[in-house]
C-alpha cells in the first residue's frame, strides 16, 4: 500500500466497483428523464401542497422549458430564483436544465445587501422572485423580474395544452447547470460554477455509496439554494426514490411530520439533528421508518448520536464531508457507522483524496496537512472570479488535472479513511453553512454608527461572537445585522468595546478578545 | 400578563433584546433573534418547567409568534393540567 496520504477511491476494498450507470454526457435532466422511463408512476416529489409523480414532474418541466423559451432565454443565460423550496421549483431545475439555462438558486433570506452584489455577479437575464419581492429586487437590479405566481400560471397552461419539444436544446455536459453561491474568503457571497457533467458524477456516486432505493422517502429540510438540498432532488431521481420538502413550518412537528410521510432517509446537520434529538426525548413514538440519518456541517456531538439511535432502532448514522467545490469529497459507508468515529469517511468512489504539505507533496500517513481533492467531482472555479478560482482550483502540471485545495486541514489513515481536524483560515461552518469573519465583519462595519468590527468564530467554549466599537447598544446591533445576512450569520453575542484593539485581523488581537470572552461568560 | 419565570426562561432565547428592554406582548420572536432550533429548545424548555406537553396542534410557527400568543397557549395548557 501507498505509505504516502494519498487514497484513490476507486481502488478502495469498499469502494472498488465503478460507477454504475456513469456516461461522461450525462445532464442534469437526463437523470430525471432516466426515472421517467423506468418509473413514471412512481412518487417524485411532495411538498405542504401535494404530491408529483416522476411523469408530472416531467411535463411540469418540459412545460417550464417552453416558458424560458418563450422568454428569450437560451443556453447559458442565467435564471436566478430566489423563491422557496417547493414542486414548482424542482419542475423550475429540470426545465432549466433542458434549455441550457443555468439555474441560480438563491437562499430567501438573502437580504438587499447582499443581493446587490450578487445580481452584478450573475447578470442574469431573468429574475423570478415570490410575491411581494418586486419592489426590492426593482431597486437593486435592472434585469426583469417576475413574480411568482404569475409565471406559474403560465406554465401551468402550457402543460394543459401539452409543451412544444422544440424548445430543448442539445447541452453539453461541460456547460454549467447550476450556480451555488457560498460564502467564503471574501466580503460577498462568490458562485460556483457547477457543470452537469461534475453534477451527475457526484450524485450518482453519492447514491452509490448512501444506496438509495426505489422505496426510500428522503425527508428533505434543507432548501435548493443550498446544493445539500439541491443534490438530494437529484439523488432522489438517480435512485427512483421519493423526496419530501419540508419548510419552516414543520420544525415543531417534525417527528410527526417525519413518520406521516414515511421517511426512510433524513439528511442532517447538527442543528437539525439538535432538534429531532430533543423532539425525541418528549415522544414515545418517534419515527419507526426512519433507517438512516446523513449528516454533513460539522460532526454531530456524540450524545445526539447517541440519542438518534435510541429513538430509531436499527438507524444508521452517515458521517459526510465535503464542500460545494466539488460536493462530496468523502462519506463513511453507512454499514460502518459506528466505526472509526472520528473519521469522516472513505473519498467519494471514482475520485482521490490528497494530504499535501506546505511543499505541495503528500504527507507521510496519520500527519496533517491540507486536504485535496481530485476526481470528475471537482468543479472548475468560481463564476468571474479569476484570482479566488486559481487559488482554490490548481492545475497539478505533472498530471494536468485540476485539484481542488479545500482549505481544510486532516489526515488519511492506513486504510484510507480521512480525518477533519481544522483551518487555518477565517472561514468555518456554524448551523450547517460555511462563512467567514471577514463576510460578518464586513456587514457590521456597514451598519451606520459601527466604527470598528471583529468576530471570533465559535468554538468549544463559545458561539460565533461579535465586537464592535460604537455607541449601539449590543443587541441593537445584531439586529441591525439580521436585517443584513441570514439567520446563521448573526452571532450570537455582541459586545462593544470603548478600546479596540488597533489590528482587527491580527491573531494576538483576537486571542485577546478570546479570553475576553471566554473569561467574562465563565 | 406572564410570570417572572417565563419571562426570565424567554429572555434566554432571544439575543436581539436588551437586558434592559421591556418584552411586549406583540413583539415578533423571531425578530428577537428566536431561530427553529431557539423554537424546538423553548418548547421543550416549557414543558419542563410547567410540566406541561404541547399537543401536535398547538406544535405551530403561529403558537410562538408573540410572547402573548406563546403565554396564552402556555397558560391554557397549565389551566387544563389543574383542572
Amino acid at each position: 500500500m501507498d505509505s504516502t496520504s494519498s487514497w484513490d477511491g476507486t481502488s478502495g476494498a469498499a469502494h472498488g466497483v465503478p460507477v454504475p450507470g456513469h456516461r461522461h454526457d450525462s445532464l442534469v435532466h437526463t437523470l430525471l428523464d432516466e426515472a421517467v422511463s423506468s418509473s413514471p408512476a412512481s412518487a417524485a416529489v411532495s411538498d405542504a401542497e401535494g404530491q408529483w409523480s416522476y411523469a408530472r414532474l416531467d411535463e411540469y418541466s418540459r412545460a417550464v422549458t417552453d416558458w424560458l423559451a418563450a422568454q428569450g432565454l437560451g443556453p447559458g443565460d442565467r435564471l436566478v430564483v430566489q423563491l422557496p423550496t417547493n414542486r414548482e421549483l424542482v419542475a423550475m431545475f429540470y426545465g432549466a436544465s433542458r434549455r441550457g439555462v443555468v439555474f441560480v438558486p438563491l437562499n430567501p433570506h438573502m437580504k438587499e445587501y447582499h443581493l446587490r452584489s450578487v445580481l452584478a455577479n450573475a447578470e442574469p437575464a431573468l429574475v423570478l422572485c415570490a410575491e411581494g419581492q418586486l419592489a426590492t429586487f426593482n431597486t437593486v437590479t435592472a434585469t426583469p423580474v417576475h413574480e411568482f405566481g404569475g409565471v406559474w400560471s403560465e406554465v401551468e397552461k402550457i402543460a394543459d395544452r401539452g409543451s412544444r419539444p422544440d424548445t430543448a436544446v442539445d447541452v453539453a455536459p461541460d456547460q454549467p447547470a447550476v450556480l451555488v453561491y457560498t460564502s467564503g474568503s471574501t466580503a460577498a457571497p462568490k458562485a460556483v460554477i457547477c457543470p452537469h457533467a461534475q453534477i451527475t458524477f457526484a450524485t450518482r456516486s453519492m447514491v452509490q455509496v448512501l444506496g438509495y432505493r426505489p422505496d426510500d422517502v428522503v425527508f428533505c429540510r434543507f432548501p435548493m439554494s443550498w446544493d445539500y438540498g439541491l443534490y438530494k432532488v437529484l439523488m432522489c431521481a438517480v435512485g427512483r426514490s421519493a423526496i419530501v420538502l419540508a419548510d419552516a413550518e414543520s420544525d415543531l412537528r417534525l417527528l410527526t411530520a417525519i413518520r406521516e410521510c414515511g421517511a426512510t432517509v433524513v439528511p442532517i446537520v447538527p442543528s437539525l439533528a439538535a432538534m429531532i434529538a430533543t423532539l425525541a426525548r418528549r415522544t414515545e413514538r418517534p419515527a419507526p421508518l426512519v433507517r438512516m440519518f446523513t449528516n454533513t456541517g460539522a460532526a454531530l456531538p456524540q450524545p445526539v448520536i447517541e440519542t438518534l439511535r435510541d429513538a430509531f432502532p436499527g438507524v444508521r448514522v452517515v458521517r459526510q464531508f465535503g464542500q460545494t467545490e466539488c460536493k462530496r469529497v468523502s462519506i463513511m459507508p453507512p454499514d460502518q457507522d459506528d466505526e472509526r468515529p472520528d473519521s469522516v469517511g472513505l473519498p467519494l468512489p471514482g475520485t482521490r483524496v490528497l494530504v499535501l504539505g506546505e511543499d505541495g507533496e503528500s504527507v507521510p500517513v496519520g500527519e496533517t496537512g491540507e486536504i485535496v481533492a481530485v476526481g470528475p467531482h471537482v468543479m472548475p472555479g468560481y463564476w468571474r472570479n479569476p484570482e479566488v478560482s486559481a487559488r482554490t482550483f490548481r492545475r497539478h502540471a505533472p498530471t494536468g488535472e485540476l485539484r481542488l485545495h479545500t482549505g481544510d486541514f486532516g489526515s488519511l489513515d492506513e486504510d484510507g479513511y480521512l480525518y477533519f481536524q481544522g483551518r487555518r483560515d477565517d472561514m468555518f461552518k456554524r448551523k450547517g453553512i460555511r462563512m467567514s469573519t471577514l463576510e460578518i465583519e464586513a456587514a457590521a462595519m456597514d451598519i451606520p454608527g459601527v466604527r470598528a468590527a471583529a468576530v471570533l468564530p465559535p468554538s468549544e467554549r463559545h458561539d460565533l461572537a461579535l465586537f464592535v466599537e460604537s455607541d449601539l447598544a449590543p443587541h441593537a446591533v445584531l439586529r441591525e445585522l439580521a436585517g443584513r445576512l441570514e439567520q446563521q450569520k448573526v452571532p450570537a453575542v455582541c459586545r462593544v468595546l470603548s478600546d479596540f484593539p488597533l489590528t482587527l485581523h491580527g491573531k494576538n488581537e483576537k486571542k485577546q478578545l478570546a479570553q475576553l470572552l471566554d473569561g467574562s461568560d465563565q | 400578563m406572564w410570570d417572572q419565570k417565563f419571562e426570565d426562561l424567554l429572555r434566554g432565547f432571544l439575543p436581539f433584546l436588551g437586558a434592559d428592554e421591556p418584552l411586549a406582548q406583540d413583539t415578533a420572536l423571531r425578530d428577537l433573534g428566536l431561530d427553529s432550533l431557539g423554537i424546538v429548545e423553548l418548547l421543550a424548555a416549557l414543558e419542563h418547567t410547567y410540566q406541561v406537553r404541547f399537543q401536535d396542534d398547538a406544535l405551530s410557527q403561529a403558537t410562538f409568534e408573540t410572547p402573548g400568543v406563546l403565554w396564552k397557549v402556555l397558560s391554557g395548557l397549565v389551566e387544563d393540567q389543574a383542572a
